[in-house]
């Protein structure tokens, strides 16, 4: 099975409770007003503040390595001076 | 341990335009193969980089030996996956390792690499930047932000059991790796993510390690601003038919 028909038949799961729901809950209430029937609406506004919250989170705590750089720097010193020494002209 | 005294690294070098950085990454990489005492040799692919790559290539034959530094250099820029594809063909190790002549990816990790496929008894490892102690060196918020935010959607599309799937920093044994190659389509910058999911297909073991990723010093980069779309067309096409 493809990701892509993984994903349609978990939406079409999602819709088939959400009608159920509906079809359980007494239309004249607030509660079917505003949870019930506007359901895939909440559920996109969930997904997308916690995905953006993930992802701006990790963005804050991607790790720097300055340290990794320095070595670096210091060990391109060490390479161009040795490798002069083995005889190399181009450095 | 699996470890076998017969185990022979083939590391493949794609270059274009890395005059400044080829000395330095040979020079690493044979300092810290030489240190843990592996069988390897190193397979500099140059297509044809008008800054002169093939003459540093040609002085680091002489100066390491014909053995260990093997030069495979073809006429045009023909590209990335190419380029692994043909250093491959002329690899004699066992195990392939992939990685970019920059200096974005470290020597020091391919011990780590190696330690880890042994004692697991691995197909495939690769590096990743987005765990454990992972991590990036002068990435501004913007590109930290796209770095995130593509691999959090790669992650929530594919489901790839792998942190980090654009990353080019990897260990392969050298048969998995042919048999993926021939069994992955896309070009370029895709080519790294197809080669973990049709892996996971083959129901392949594949390992992490952590690597920090430092931008390169020298030389400009080659992948342009097309990166994003060609990202996003590589993705979906995944997505649908796999
Ligand atoms: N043989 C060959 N090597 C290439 C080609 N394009 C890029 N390379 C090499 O592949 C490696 C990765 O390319 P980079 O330009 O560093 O790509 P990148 O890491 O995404 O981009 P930057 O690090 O930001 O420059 C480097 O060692 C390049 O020299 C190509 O067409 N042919
Ligand atoms: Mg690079």
């Amino acid at each position: 099975m493809t990701q892509l028909a993984k994903f349609l038949s978990l939406g079409i799961l999602a819709v088939m409770v959400w009608i159920k729901l509906m079809g359980i809950t007494d239309p004249d209430t607030l509660l079917y007003k505003c949870v019930v029937f506007p359901l895939p609406f909440w559920g996109v506004v969930v997904f997308g503040a916690i995905s953006a919250a993930i992802v701006l989170y990790r963005t804050f705590t991607f790790n720097d390595c300055p340290d990794a750089a320095k070595e670096l720097l210091e060990q391109i010193d060490e390479a161009r001076k040795d490798l002069r020494k083995r005889g190399m002209k181009s450095l | 341990m699996t470890s076998n005294a017969n185990d022979k690294y083939s590391i493949l070098l794609p270059t274009y335009n890395e005059k400044e950085n080829l000395p330095i990454i040979v020079w690493l990489i044979t300092k810290y193969m030489d240190e843990g005492k592996y069988n390897y040799e190193i397979i500099i692919i140059d297509d044809g980089s008008p800054d002169g790559t093939l003459d540093v290539a040609k002085e680091l034959q002489e100066i390491y030996g014909a053995s260990k530094i093997v030069l495979k250099p073809r006429a045009s820029k023909l590209g990335l996956g190419t380029a692994y594809i043909h250093g491959m063909k002329h690899a004699t190790g066992n195990f392939v390792i992939i990685m970019d002549a920059d200096l974005s990816h470290h020597p020091k990790f391919i011990p780590k690499f190696i330690t880890l496929q042994q004692e697991k008894n691995l197909d495939i490892v690769t590096g990743t930047r987005y765990s454990g102690n992972g991590g990036v060196y002068g990435w501004d918020f913007y590109r930290k932000l796209v770095s995130r935010g593509a691999n959090f959607l790669t992650q929530i599309l594919l489901w790839p059991g792998v942190s980090d799937l654009t990353g080019s920093f990897r260990l392969y044994r050298k048969d998995v790796l042919e048999k993926l190659v021939s069994n992955c389509v896309s070009k370029g910058y895709v080519f790294q993510m197809e080669m973990v999911i049709r892996a996971r297909q083959f129901n392949y073991t594949i390992g992490e390690v952590p690597i920090s990723f430092v931008d390169r010093v020298y030389g400009q980069s080659k992948l342009g601003g097309s990166e994003i779309v060609q990202f996003a067309k590589g993705l979906l096409y995944l997505f649908a038919t796999t």
